[in-house]
């Protein structure tokens, strides 16, 4: 029944998504501020603004003043799933042969992003060895994405939709210009999550409707998160003026707990409908949980000089990033069941296998001091290793190899310093098989059951599989990401 | 400053390519209007092949059955001289794969075929649109399909010089029969061609007539020659036998038994007494063969007479023989019947002679067990006349249309009439067939594809 469930559930699937944090991949698509972006992400030793509060909190000691730090970024986000072509075997009771069916290239519908801040203020207070800093932002990511409800990817997504805000409260000491530490307070709210997708609702035994069903399900979950939990420690250490080390990690293994409702109507005109109940009551309340990553930064940084005065700077950072962490989206529906032409399908935990990955980012960028106290522009480039197997793709998240390069610059008017920064992202083309998918359709009426071995409930032509895989096919993305950031120094 | 270049280029995996290679079409050498598709997976699969006359395609070969990495498949009912288009798909493990599009010019029709015109309607069920699996007596015989426009999509021609008089598909659809009446060079046999070229087979019948049908569980049976003495003479009758897949012979029923030459001495010529010329089969079903029963037309008895295959008797006799099934008041008697198609209410003859001379029509009758009549429901005879020596045929079509062959004269058409017509009311023809003088139709079964073709009659 497990496996029924699946299907309604499966909305949960992707749900968790959203543009969280200063991080990297995964759930995120780089990081937040202007001068990070510009630098490719290399700040973990630098981080000599607020926006150190994500990346190494430790470096707030930099500041040595009071600051105040607004920025936005703007991206075109735009991805891209063509579908494998496939064999309909869905179609063979009215056709002697199963159609050869080609899907056309789908497209992120919501690729641009407007409203994506960062607020922040940091302050020594006039403690000399001191900082602090609160900061409200969202992450760096992709919040919304829409695809065609008919698209070759509807049984994979048709809508995601995550609005996450970080608050955060930081405080650091150094001692002398030697090293330093600093810790972050991260309070994680989420107050809109949705994700939706396609399910294949056949109540018939061994459903093989790999390219539509008359009984396809259009399966949401909506829900919100206001409060999760997080930290990040950094440290800084400066053994000779020239070189400069950093190191943070995010360190709790927190996760997002959503409460959600859950909704089911037929994709297509039908004269049936889904009714959801617990007990004998109607109710569609469940709950999502996706766990985050934990995360490690250590970065380098050599600092030529001019005197005091830094001229330029190169920096190499390595990120790991826990993503294994996120085996699976599970989808609690304290016992709700789905009621389909009089049919009960028990909805319960639904586990959604995601099996992603840990990975490793290398990031290497740098500041060059082109008119001093006038003039700074700066670049950076970087790579990150895939967050999950191929099998494993969805187009939920770019989940393969990222790279990326940016390009910024500040301008200084006295205390106020105008950055900006313009970084192209792209994924890796990834080409999935249908043969190594392991994305399967969500089709919760089947009586097919694991091994999935049975001939009488297990189409033939998906034998030791739970449904047809949906995600085989190439896979592309890339981003267009400018950010817009002003600091006032007191 | 540092400033590294964008990176703008991909390094992920490349698509796999599950397309079958290898692909080869060619024409079938026992069919020529057969084209054979070969092609190659690396890995076992199974496949099929999308063609059409447009790169739109629209047909397909049937799906194969066992996954293998040499394949091969066929376009039957393909129209010569025309071009078309081709593609290979394949099912390996959950992957699909795809041939390009490619296109090709089949053969130009058989110079031995007789020029066929189509009038009327060849499009529509108010005229006709399926197809005729039809024996043309022209030169030399052929086994053929025709489509309803006159175009011929299958071919085979009996070049040993032995009459051909029917044809039929094989109950698994896969296989077209037709019996090949010795001629003393070449020994009577049913003749098994299959449809995609493949194969030719064939079943030895010692004096085999004129007409066979194959049971449903595969078995033939067919009309043969029984010679007696019958006083100071010998005479030709008939006997129905049936062979199994091994060819052994069973008689079902001698019409020696059911009729007696001094009684009922019928007007053949040369000591061709009974001249049962053809055979309907009603009730066939392979899990059950005891409902299948024959009906039998003895042109030389002017009567048909029914046979089940359960008593092996001639349980029922309509016409001049004896009749157990009288002709009911004002209807129509025939004359030296050709092609009949007989059922448990119906039996439509071809009536060679019975309008009058030189005149042939089709006839058909409701047949009451209870009231033990014949009555006539329909009747055909075109104007200006028609003569059939032999063979002919009719059977009722969907919307009160009949389709009439015309056999020696080379004719076949579709008539109609309005739903509440009168009998004896000239039918409108709808659609026609028509061959050179000389020209001769066998007995022809209909089917609305080849794609899995049953015998309609």
């Amino acid at each position: 029944m497990k496996q029924r469930l699946l299907g309604i559930s499966a909305l949960a699937t992707g749900v968790l998504c959203a543009n969280v944090a200063l991080a990297d991949g995964g759930y995120y698509s780089g990081v937040k501020g202007a001068v990070a972006s510009g630098r490719g992400g290399a700040f973990v030793a630098r981080a000599d603004d607020v926006s150190a509060v994500e990346l190494n909190p430790a470096g707030l000691t930099h500041i040595g003043t009071t600051i105040i730090q607004i920025g936005n970024r703007f991206s075109y986000n735009q991805h891209s799933y063509t579908r494998n072509p496939t064999l309909d075997w869905g179609q063979t009771d009215t056709q002697p042969t199963p159609p050869y069916v080609q899907f056309p290239t789908v497209r992120n519908q919501t690729p641009w992003q407007v409203l994506d801040p960062f607020i922040g203020i940091a302050s020594n207070f006039g403690l000399k060895d001191w900082a602090f800093a609160a900061a409200i932002y969202s992450p760096a990511g992709t919040a919304r994405e829409v695809y065609p409800t008919d698209g070759g990817q509807r049984y994979m997504m048709v809508r995601r939709n995550a609005q996450m805000i970080n608050y955060t409260l930081s405080a650091a000491w150094k001692h002398n210009d030697v090293f330093g530490v600093g810790a972050t307070v991260k309070w994680i709210a989420v107050p809109s999550l949705e994700y939706a997708l396609i399910i294949d609702g056949s109540p018939f035994s061994s459903p093989a409707n790999a390219v539509r069903s008359d009984v396809d399900v259009h399966a949401s979950v909506k829900g919100s998160d206001l409060f999760t939990l997080n930290a990040i420690l950094g440290a800084w250490l400066r053994p000779t003026p020239n070189l400069e080390i950093g190191l943070s990690g995010q360190i709790l293994p927190s996760e997002i707990h959503t409460k959600s409702t859950l909704s089911a109507s037929l994709a297509h005109p039908s004269n049936y409908s889904i009714t959801l109940m617990r007990g004998t009551v109607p109710a569609n309340d469940v709950s999502l949980t996706l766990p985050l990553p934990m995360s490690a930064r250590l970065g380098a940084r050599y600092r030529h000089l001019d005197g005091d005065r830094e001229v330029f700077d190169v920096e190499l950072d390595g990120v790991y990033e826990t993503w294994s962490r996120v085996d699976h989206f599970r989808l609690d529906s304290n016992n709700l069941t789905a009621y389909y032409r009089m049919q009960p399908v028990p909805i319960g935990v639904i586990d959604i296998e995601k099996n992603w990955s840990n990975t490793l980012g290398i990031h290497l960028g740098g500041d060059f001091a082109v008119v001093p106290q006038r003039l700074t522009v700066r670049g950076g480039a970087y790579y990150e290793t895939p967050v999950s197997d191929p099998a494993y793709q969805n187009i939920d998240f770019p989940q393969g190899p990222q790279f990326g390069g940016a390009l910024g610059a500040s301008i200084y008017f006295g205390k106020l310093q105008i950055s900006v920064a313009g970084e192209y992202r792209a994924q890796s083309q990834v080409y999935v098989a249908d043969s190594d998918s392991r994305v399967y359709q969500q089709a919760p009426g089947s009586s097919c059951k694991a091994p999935y071995t049975s001939t009488v409930d297990c189409n033939s032509h998906y034998l030791g599989i739970p449904a047809p895989p949906v995600n085989g096919g190439t896979y592309n993305a890339y981003s267009v990401i400018g950010t817009l950031e002003a600091a006032y120094r007191f | 400053m540092l400033a590294l270049p964008l990176v703008t280029v991909g390094c992920g995996d490349e698509p796999e390519s599950f397309a079958p290679s290898n692909v080869r079409a060619s024409a079938n050498a026992t069919v020529p209007t057969v084209v054979n598709i070969e092609w190659t997976t690396d890995k076992p699969s199974v496949g099929y092949v999308s063609y059409g006359t447009t790169s739109e395609l629209g047909k397909s070969t049937t799906l194969e059955t066992m996954a293998t990495t040499k394949h091969t498949a066929s376009l039957v009912g393909v129209s010569p001289s025309t071009k078309y288009y081709y593609r290979v798909f394949t099912w390996q493990d959950l992957d699909t794969g795809a041939s390009p599009v490619a296109s090709l010019t089949t053969n130009a029709a058989p110079s031995n075929l007789p020029v066929l015109t189509v009038t009327g309607d060849s499009a529509s069920d108010n005229g006709f649109k399926e197809l005729l699996l039809l024996p043309i007596i022209g030169q030399k015989p052929l086994v053929s399909v025709v489509a309803s426009n006159g175009q011929l999509l299958w071919y085979y021609s009996e070049d040993k010089g032995r009459t051909v008089t029917r044809a039929r598909f094989s109950v698994d659809g896969k296989s077209v029969l037709y019996n090949a009446i010795g001629n003393g060079t070449a020994p009577s046999e049913i003749v098994r061609v299959a449809l995609d070229g493949s194969s030719v087979t064939s079943l030895g019948v010692p004096d085999l007539g004129r007409d066979f049908v194959q049971l449903a569980n595969g078995d033939y049976v067919a009309l043969v020659n029984d010679v007696r003495p019958s006083g100071t003479t010998m005479l030709r009758g008939d006997k129905l036998v049936e062979f199994d897949a091994t060819g052994a012979p069973r008689t079902i029923v001698s019409l020696w038994d059911c009729f007696d030459p001094t009684q009922y001495p019928g007007d053949g010529a040369n000591g061709d007494w009974t001249g049962a010329v053809a055979i309907s089969l009603s009730g066939s079903d392979d899990s059950d063969l005891s409902n299948d029963v024959f009906y039998l037309s003895l042109r030389n008895l002017n009567s048909v007479v029914r046979v089940p295959r359960a008593t092996g008797k001639c349980d029922a006799v309509i016409g001049a023989a004896g009749p157990t099934i009288p002709f009911a008041a004002g209807s129509s008697t025939f004359v030296h019947p050709g092609g009949i198609f007989g059922s448990a209410g119906k039996l439509e003859v071809l009536d060679s002679d019975g309008a009058g001379a030189g005149m042939s029509r089709a006839l058909e009758y409701t047949l009451d067990a209870t009231a033990a009549t014949a009555t006539e429901s329909f009747r055909y005879t075109p104007s200006p006349p028609i003569h059939v020596d032999a063979l002919g045929g009719v059977a009722a079509l969907t919307g009160n249309r009949w389709l009439v062959n015309w056999s020696t004269a080379g004719k076949l058409e579709v008539v109609g009439l309005p739903a509440d017509a009168a009998l004896g009311k000239a039918p409108d023809v709808r659609w026609s067939l028509t061959a050179p003088a000389g020209t001769t139709f066998g007995y022809h079964v209909r089917t609305a594809s080849l794609d899995a073709p049953i015998n309609e009659p």
